[in-house]
Formats: C-alpha cells, structure tokens, sequence
C-alpha cells in the first residue's frame, strides 16, 4: 500500500459519505490494476476498523464460469463486509443508498478458518452453518461503469446485506445444487441453481480463502461468506417486493420504499 | 387459411426426408407463406402418422433393430421457459410426440446419424398412473394422476437449417425432438419439492447450465397440465403409462459427437447420456 493507494481510498470513502457518483472525469487515478485495486480496498478497510466499524465477513464475485470468462479472469475477486451493513429483512428504505440492487445469495457461517489453501474437504468442514441471503449492490461508480481494478477498490459495490432466518448445518443440504428463485413485484424474474457458483458454494470458500492469503488477511471463526452472485442483479428503486426463495433455506422478503 | 392436404404433407415429408438424411431444409413458413400453428399441427400429425405407419426398415430414427412401426409412448412440453417465448416470439408453449424409436435405454449411447444440430436439455419427466383430464386440468390433478417422475435428458434437434425458427417452423417439426431418455429411480412426486429443486447440467465434465424446477412456466406440473387441456381440446389424452417430458428447466447447451452429459435434479436423482464418437 502507498500514499496513492491511502489516497485513492479516501476519495471513494467522501464519494460514499456524500452520496455521490464518480464519473468518468471524478478518477484521480489514470488507471488501477487489480494490485491496486486491492491495495485501495484494503486501505479502505483499515479506515473503516479505525473508526469503530467491525468486520463481519467476506464476499466473492464474478463466481460464475459464464462471468469469469467474460471478464477474462482466472479466479474470482473479493470484498468485505462490514456489520454494519447487516440489514434486517422486511421494509428497505433506499434512500441510504444511490441506485441500489440486490441478487440472491448462499451465506455462509464458518466455524473456524479453513487455512490459507484449503482442499474441498477442509474447506466444507469450516462450514458451521448455511443460510440464504440477499446481497444489496451499490456502486460508487455512476451507471455502473468501472474497470476490474475500480471495482476491487470500491469493495466488489458492497452496500448490504440481508439474511434469511433459516440456518442449517451444510450436510443437511444439497449445497452444490440448491434452486433458487427470485420475484419481483410477484412476477418470477430468476430460476437458477446454487450449481452456479463456481459448480459448488464451497469453491467459492476455498478461492476466498486462497485470495485473502495472497493479500495478508485470513478468514476467521464466526466470519460471513457471502459465496457470490447465482443470477443478475435486479434493480431496487421505491415500491419493489422482491421475494427470495431456495431450496430448504426458506425465503426472505424485501420491500423498497422512500423515507421514515 | 386452409392449406391444402398436399401442401401439409409435402412438408412434413420434406421434414421427414431432412431427418432420413440428417440434412436440413428451408424453414416450413417458406414452403408455405401464411402457415399457420394450427396448420403447422396438421404437418407434425401428418408426420407421425408417417413415422407411426412406416416399416420398420424405412424408418431411419430406429436405434436398433425393430420388429414394430414405432408406437406412441407419450408428450413434450417445449417452449417452457421466458427466455425461449422471447426467441420465438410466442408466449405460450407447443407440444408434440414421444415415440419408443425416440427413447434411448439406459446405459446406450444416444445415435448421431440422423442429427443435424444436437442440444440438450434436462427436464423432469413424468410417468403417469391414470389418465389426465381432458377439460380443466390443474396441477394437483397432474401431481394425483402421476405414478412418478423421473430425471430426463432430452436430445432436441431442428431439421430446419440454423435453428432458423418461428414457432410454427418449430411445431411442424414435432417441437424439435429427436431422442429422450429417463432416470431408472422413480420418485413419488408427494416428496418432492419441484418448484424449487435445483438442476445441474455438466457436459463433458463442466457444469454447462443450471436452473431449478421453476423454470418451467414456474412449476413442470403446470406445463402437464396446460398440455393435458390443450391436447384435451383436440380430443386426444393423456393416458396412463404414458410419458411426459414437461419442458427445460435451465438453458440448453450443443450436445456433439462424443460428449457426455450428466443432469442432476435436487431431490430427484441423475441421469446420463453419451453421444456415439461417430456420424
């Protein structure tokens, strides 16, 4: 990390703060690499800690085969999570956030660290428990424009997250293939399959737990994994009901309105 | 219109030649400006009755060797998910004929002699107990009426050049069917949650396409039961012992020479396919 990188963080973290949109002239930066990305983040974190937050846990994107492809990647990337972006399911006033949306989620509990580069079975036996979340996006960036490296360094667009009541031991479920439906305004929008990410949830622990070794964190008993996107993400303006079902998780509802 | 019965055969027979011959023809709604779905019914039944009268040595979709015309064994539902309506341009889905020639066995590889442009898909297949209403059948009358159901593998091919369809080029051609086969453990559908059941689809190794039961016009027994009515209205049934095949509930991926295929549904079990290496 660099005075740049310390910067640079700084400048998102005001952008958030105020409420405002980068555009393509509000960079500081020419360009950021994924290095840099990361770097940008990780000040960002530390930021954060300094001023009382607390960290909550970890989330991965871009875990989709389709998605890495097109992205021209070889593993997926990674965000943290603060508790304080723990939001309650039920009403959603979204006016806290810019032009938010929100995808369905696998979370998990992990009941102690996997270790820097765990196998499958070291990785599932981290596992305490697995619940169904929603994950609510909201990027610094206006109109969702970023580069890899933007992306990175305004924590993977974390905003929120919500969880579902419904916590169950991992060898309860069909965890590498669990449906998962989504409605918007009661209309089914997604139809998708836990299979979706990374072919298993559990890959997707295991590639977090190798990226957080590459960059000097680690996972941690009672840490959150949010295992990263099985559909696209779907707008939440004002007045949405949005409905989040999957297999033997039970659901979790969302409604969107302005002000108190 | 009313085409004329020449008209609807010639079609179905230049269909049935592109299949003989694993070569692909112009779409049918340029053989016959206009054509309509309900002519383009006419063609696929045209079609069959072909195939359900033909010797046994004519018939160039038999697997194996046979001593029967093939026999009616059942249905598809196709057209079942938004994403393909919206290809098609059709909000509702299509229909058309399972034959025995159609099934392959367990543990035999799927023919390519007669495919032109393979795709595969996996669906939840039901296997029913008695007949189903004709006149407004719903969904807890399928689930009633259904011994079990099955994971399917459904092999679809288009004997229209490029895939270049409309929904009437698609019906005519029997919904684009060419081969089925079934899952061998039958699951009584009381237990099973088939809305939100997962599917996995891997090909070669890879998972190539997931989805879950819901994408089936949001659950597959209302696909059998929108086909029971539909079919009802042309006075045909649905009847015991038949099989139906109620549609994708994920994308579908190319199904080629040599490729393995494997479709896991939560709750339901696996079933495979392997396509023979050669033509």
């Amino acid at each position: 990390m660099t005075t740049e990188h310390e910067g640079w963080a700084r400048h998102l973290e005001a952008a958030r703060r105020s409420g405002t949109l980068l555009g393509a002239d509000d960079r500081p930066w020419t360009s950021l690499s994924v290095g840099d990305g990361y770097a940008v983040q990780s000040c960002g974190l530390a930021h954060r800690l300094a001023e009382g937050e607390r960290l909550a846990g970890w989330k991965m994107g871009f875990t989709s085969l389709a998605k890495m492809r097109q992205m021209n990647l070889d593993a997926p990337i990674a965000g943290y999570l603060l508790a304080s972006m723990d939001v309650p399911e039920g009403e959603l006033d979204v006016t806290a956030y810019q032009h938010p949306k929100a995808e369905p989620e696998i979370v998990l509990r992990l009941k102690h660290d996997p270790g820097p580069t765990p196998d499958f079975l070291e990785a599932s036996r981290a596992i305490e428990s697995v619940c169904l979340g929603i994950e609510i996006l909201d990027s610094r960036f206006a109109g969702y424009q970023f580069s890899l490296g933007e992306v990175l360094a305004d924590d993977t667009s974390a905003a929120g997250y919500v969880l579902g009541s419904r916590w169950r031991a991992p060898d309860a479920l069909d965890l590498g293939n669990l449906g998962i439906l989504m409605s918007v305004d009661g209309v089914l929008v997604e139809a998708a399959s836990s299979a979706a990410i990374m072919d298993h949830p559990v890959r997707a622990l295991m590639a977090l737990a190798r990226l957080l070794d590459a960059r000097g964190d680690q996972l941690a008993a009672g840490q959150l994994v949010l295992t990263g996107g099985i559909t696209a993400a779907h707008p939440l303006p004002p007045g949405r009901h949005v409905v989040v079902e999957a297999q033997d998780l039970g659901s979790i509802m969302l409604s969107t309105r302005t002000g108190a | 219109m009313n085409a004329a019965t020449n008209q609807i055969e010639a079609i179905a027979e230049a269909l049935a030649e592109a299949e003989r011959h694993a070569l692909p023809v112009p779409p049918p709604r340029e053989m016959l400006p206009g054509l309509s779905v309900e002519t383009a019914y006419q063609v696929q039944r045209a079609g069959m009755a072909r195939r359900i009268g033909m010797l046994p040595h004519l018939n160039a979709v038999v697997p194996t060797q046979r001593d029967h015309a093939p026999t009616v064994v059942g249905h598809k539902v196709g057209v079942t998910s938004r994403a393909v309506q919206q290809w098609l341009g059709f909000d509702q889905p299509d229909f058309g004929v399972l034959l025995d020639s159609m099934q392959i066995p367990l543990g035999v590889p799927c023919p390519g002699s007669t495919l032109i442009q393979a795709r595969i898909e996996a669906e939840l297949a039901f296997v029913m107990r008695a007949a189903l209403p004709r006149q407004g059948c719903t969904p807890a009358d399928v689930l009633h009426a259904t011994a079990y159901v099955l994971p399917a593998l459904e092999v679809i091919d288009s004997r229209i050049a490029d895939w270049n369809l409309t929904i009437v080029d698609t019906v005519a051609d029997n919904a684009s069917s060419a081969y089925f086969t079934l899952g061998h453990v039958p699951i009584d559908p009381r237990n099973l949650d088939m809305r939100l059941m997962g599917m996995k689809l891997t090909r070669n190794g890879e998972v190539a396409a997931s989805g879950a039961g819901a994408a089936c016009l949001g659950h597959p027994a209302k696909a059998v039961a929108w086909l029971a009515r539909t079919l009802g209205a042309a006075g045909v049934e649905i009847e015991a012992g038949h099989i139906v095949l109620s549609g994708a509930l994920g994308p579908v991926v190319p199904f080629l020479p040599g490729d393995v295929v494997s479709a896991t549904l939560s709750g339901a079990g696996t079933v495979s396919l392997t396509r023979e290496a050669g033509r």
